[in-house]
Order: structure tokens, then C-alpha cells, then sequence
């Protein structure tokens, strides 16, 4: 390994300690969905974020009413929104919801 | 007198009354011209609210026409992929002879969208991908270091461009057709050691070429498992022709088969069995026609028969929903087979038999816990002598680390520095070949070139 490359992954592992935001994720997002809500909603992740546009669930999550709002778009998840487990992933669902919410523009790939 | 008296009393008592009526209403009337001012105040001050709101709404009109104009048929999405890397490889020959390099790198990917509905829409991406001080096929010219600020020619090179149509969403088996340069590379279970969250379509264990296909994907979410579906593609990989057959005959455009070479075209069968957001069970399938044996004696390319390759993946997402660094984590493993079947004059991987290869593949990811969201992950390959995937364009220096016939062994740690956004990895390969390195069908795995190679490299990568 030269000296380049050393400055080089120097520099890499200095930066890392700059890491400042987590690190939330639209997938993973999906994925919990996919998990937890999929099955109970009775629609696929697309169509549940579908429900509201960005500017309604940023607004709902700025409040802290963000498990309500998805009880609005799913109500039969009420009690996996109102749970402990949501708590913990709240900002992925956001991510996710607000990806894809009716209004995002959001051009899926396949 | 009395009578008089009375009266006057009367008309006196009335005067009072009415006077006092003339003052009460007086008070009334001054009452209501004051709300009749205060009224005509407010109805000014509407009106000049109303005034200010149809200036507004003109000023808007008049720019929400300047967009409309700038922006008619303007209907592509752009998004952006930006990484710069140092890569430091080393390779040790199997004749005890070593070479080691450092390369740097930059890498563009400009992302394009298109969305008509929400069953109709495309995808595109435009690539470059480059090490620091490359040349240009034109020396003379196109030096590379002057390759944007001098006038010459400037080739953009397409990784992806395909379009998708949704079709029967009320069926019971919804489909999904699509034609194009196809999202091949960086598929299933690549994505991680690639530091990206979401995979591409075909299994990266036997497929990661940039390919043009045409694919119809039938999804059995409704009436089979969760998540489950097929997609069936076909493509053309390879198709001799050239440049003079390109313009200078009187019938352009005939593939040449002269030198034996012909056409390469697949079959591929990407599906998902099972997959419930924690569990991922896929597999694939593949069949390729006319692939190149050993070369002719003056290096033209020969068609020499037929590969078949297959895989099953699995992916378990979160380990343990009750503690949060299992909850974080990934497992994975993979098995996959190669075969080769020989036309019977030209040598597949230096044998006119069938031979068969074998890999397995596995994973493990788990949190840093040192930076908010970062993940450390280990990779383990292994591939027999005859192990030989479609996997090209795997972004490896030291070649496709899956393709690789015997041990690798893989360490990575994936950064985000500004959420998603700003991203870093560090990532160190090391290959141990048990026979020659694997780089096409065309050569004889016992002819061993390499005994081991490594390759350490970090990026930086935005994505917006």
C-alpha cells in the first residue's frame, strides 16, 4: 500500500467521523412494510403511501402524529402504528411513505 | 280651564316624548352612519386586498405560463450518482512473481426517469466511468487530460435504458412487460459489498453484465407465496459484425459468421419464491446459446457451445426483532452451477466434454455501531475448477471476485457520512485462485496464471 492510498483511506476513515444523520432509508422502509403491514392493509407498500402527499405526511410527522395519519391510510394496522415497534422505525416509514406518496413523482424501476 | 289645563299637560307630555324619540333616534342614526363609514373603510380596504390578490394571481399565471412553456415535452427526471475511489491492487503469479498498482477512479451515473402513469413509465442511466490519467483510443488527440477543454469528439456510453408497462392489476396474476438495455449488474446480494441499498433484478451470483433484453414478469404475489414472481427475459449479448459490414457493403448489416463466430443469445429466468420484507428466497436460471470457445489460431472469436447456470439465494433481513443489533443485521447465502455443453469441435474451458462448476456463497452484515447507520460486512466465495458465472461487469479491479475459481474472502464498511446522500466505504478483497483466474469459457482452468490477488479500495460516493 503506498502513500497515496493510505492519505487516501486516512481521509476516508477521517470523514467518517463527520457522520451526523442517520441514516434512514426508503427501503428499509419498504422492507417493514412489507413485513409488518403488507398482509394486514391488504395493499401493496406503493398504494399505502399513495394515500397521502408529501406536504400530509411531512406535516404529520413534524407533529409527532405520524402513526395516526397511517391509521387514516390503513386503519386495520392501528395496533402495530400505535406499538413499540413502530416507534423504533418511525423515521424509515417516513422515508418510505414520503418517497412515495402521491404526489412525489416517484418513478419506480422494475 | 281645567280642560285647557289637562290638554296643555298632554301636548306637553307628548312634546317631551317626542322630543326625546327624535333624540333616541338622533342616536341611532349617528350609530348607524358610523358603522356606515367603518363599513365603506372596511370595503375599501377589501377592495384593495382584492385588488392585491389579482396582481398576485397574474403575476403567478403569468409565471406558471413561463413554466409551462419552458417545460412542455420536457418530461425526464434526472438524478445523480458520483463516486471517487482509490483502489490499491496486488497481484502474486503462480510463478512466484508479483505487480501491484494504484489506480484512482471517478464514476458518473446520471440517473433518468420518465413516468407517464403509474403503469407506463422509463429508466435510463447514462455512465462514465474512468481511472485518473486514462487515454482515449486517439492519442493524438483525445489525451485525456484535456478531454472536456479542448474540441473533439466525446462519446457518452448508456448503461440502462428501458421502458415498463403495467398491465391487468385486477388479475389474478398481474403483469409486467419490458424492453431495453436492461438493469442487470449489481444485482441480489451485490449490493451490499456495492454499499447500495437497493439490489438490481437478476441474482448476482451467475449474472452481472450489462445486457439489451426484452422481459415479461408475471406476478404470482396473489395466488402463490408473498413477494413471489417470475420474470422471463431474453436477449442478444453478442452479435459479430463489423464496422465495414456496418457501411461500406452493398448489404449492410448481415451478422459474419464466416470465422465461426455467431450470434450470443439468452434465456434468463429470474424469480422470487418467497419474499416477506424479512425473508428473501430467489433463484434463476439461465441458458446461453453460442458461447466462445477457444479462439482460432489468428485470435478470431468461435461459437462453441452452450452454458447453463443456476442459483438460489437467501436473504434474512433483521435477525432478532428484540435487540437492536441483531435487528440490524443481514445474513445471507447462496449456492450456483455453471455447466458447460460443448458443440463437439471447439473447446469449452479447454475440454470438448460437459464439464460442471459449483460455488457457494455467503454473508453476514451488521452495524458499526460507531457511526449513525454505518454496517461492517464479511463476504466467503468459494468456486470449483469449472465454476464460470456471467459476471463480467462486476466492479472489481482484480476481476469478478464470484468468478473467482477457490477461495475469496471480503471485509467492507459502509459509511453514510450525510445520511444517504453522502456515503464512504472502505473494502478489501482477497482471491485465492486454485486455478487459472477466471476471465472467459475460452481458457483451460488447469492452466493456472495467478496464486493470489487482493485489491483494497475506498470511495466517497453522492447521490442525490
Amino acid at each position: 500500500m503506498n502513500l497515496m492510498t493510505k492519505v487516501a483511506i486516512s481521509a476516508i476513515l477521517g470523514v467518517s467521523v463527520l457522520s451526523t444523520s442517520a441514516f434512514a432509508d426508503a427501503e428499509k422502509g419498504k422492507k417493514l412494510y412489507q413485513k409488518n403491514l403488507k398482509e394486514v392493509c391488504g395493499v401493496t407498500g406503493g398504494v399505502f403511501a399513495a394515500k397521502f402527499k408529501q406536504a400530509d405526511w411531512d406535516k404529520a410527522y413534524k407533529a409527532g402524529t405520524l402513526n395516526k395519519k397511517m391509521t387514516e391510510a390503513c386503519p386495520a394496522g392501528k395496533a402495530y402504528f400505535e406499538g413499540d415497534k413502530f416507534k423504533k422505525t418511525e423515521e424509515h416509514m417516513y422515508n418510505f411513505v414520503h418517497d412515495f406518496a402521491k404526489d412525489s413523482g416517484n418513478i419506480p424501476s422494475c | 280651564m281645567k280642560k285647557l289645563t289637562l290638554s296643555c299637560i298632554a301636548a306637553s307630555l307628548v312634546a317631551g316624548n317626542l322630543l326625546a324619540d327624535e333624540a333616541a333616534l338622533q342616536a341611532q342614526i349617528t350609530t348607524l352612519m358610523q358603522k356606515i363609514d367603518q363599513l365603506e373603510k372596511n370595503q375599501g380596504a377589501l377592495q384593495e386586498s382584492q385588488t392585491a390578490i389579482k396582481e398576485d394571481q397574474t403575476v403567478q399565471a403569468e409565471t406558471l405560463s413561463k413554466v409551462n412553456a419552458q417545460s412542455a415535452n420536457d418530461n425526464i427526471k434526472w438524478d445523480i450518482d458520483f463516486r471517487s475511489a482509490v483502489h490499491s491492487i496486488d497481484y502474486k503469479n503462480s510463478n512466484g512473481t508479483s505487480a501491484s498498482n494504484t489506480l484512482f477512479t471517478n464514476r458518473l451515473w446520471l440517473g433518468m426517469g420518465s413516468k407517464v402513469n403509474d403503469d407506463l413509465f422509463f429508466n435510463g442511466q447514462i455512465a462514465m466511468y474512468n481511472y485518473w490519467g486514462a487515454e482515449t483510443s486517439d492519442l493524438a488527440l483525445n489525451d485525456n487530460w484535456r478531454a472536456s477543454s479542448r474540441p473533439h469528439d466525446v462519446a457518452l456510453r448508456l448503461r440502462q435504458a428501458y421502458f415498463v408497462h403495467k398491465f391487468g392489476n385486477d388479475w389474478s396474476v398481474p403483469m409486467v412487460a419490458s424492453v431495453g438495455r436492461r438493469a442487470a449488474v449489481d444485482g441480489f446480494l451485490a449490493n451490499h459489498r456495492e454499499g447500495t441499498m437497493k439490489p438490481g433484478s437478476p441474482l448476482a451470483h451467475i449474472t452481472n453484465m450489462e445486457v439489451d433484453g426484452a422481459m415479461m414478469q408475471f406476478n404470482f404475489d396473489q395466488v402463490f407465496l408473498p413477494g413471489s414472481y417470475l420474470k422471463v427475459v431474453y436477449g442478444r449479448s453478442h452479435d459479430p459484425m463489423s464496422s465495414a459490414q456496418m457501411s461500406m457493403m452493398a448489404t449492410p448489416y448481415l451478422t459474419n459468421t464466416a470465422t465461426g463466430d455467431n450470434t450470443v443469445e439468452f434465456i434468463v429466468l429470474p424469480m422470487s419464491i418467497y419474499n416477506d420484507g424479512q425473508n428473501n428466497l430467489m433463484a434463476q436460471y439461465a441458458h446461453i446459446t453460442n458461447v466462445k470457445g477457444e479462439p482460432a489460431a489468428n485470435g478470431d472469436l468461435r461459437a462453441a457451445g452452450t452454458a447453463h447456470l443456476g442459483a438460489i439465494s437467501y436473504q434474512l433481513d433483521g435477525l432478532n426483532e428484540d435487540v437492536d443489533f441483531l435487528n440490524d443485521s443481514t445474513l445471507f447465502a447462496s449456492v450456483a452451477m455453471s455447466a458447460t455443453n460443448p458443440n463437439g469441435t471447439i473447446e469449452m474451458l479447454g475440454s470438448l466434454e460437459n464439464k460442471t462448476g459449483y460455488s457457494f456463497w455467503a454473508g453476514f452484515l451488521f452495524p458499526d455501531t460507531l457511526t449513525k447507520g454505518g454496517r461492517f460486512g464479511l463476504e466467503y466465495n468459494y468456486g470449483s475448477k469449472y465454476w464460470t458465472p456471467m459476471t463480467w461487469a462486476e466492479d472489481s479491479m482484480t476481476a469478478s471476485k464470484i468468478a473467482t475459481r477457490g477461495n475469496v474472502y471480503e471485509g467492507y464498511w459502509n459509511i453514510p457520512i450525510v445520511g444517504k446522500n453522502l456515503t464512504a466505504q472502505l473494502r478489501y478483497t482477497y482471491l485465492d485462485h486454485h486455478y487459472s483466474a477466471n476471465t472467459s469459457y475460452m481458457i483451460d482452468p488447469d492452466t493456472q496464471n495467478l496464486d493470489h490477488s487482493q485489491e483494497l479500495r475506498a470511495f466517497i460516493r453522492y447521490q442525490y
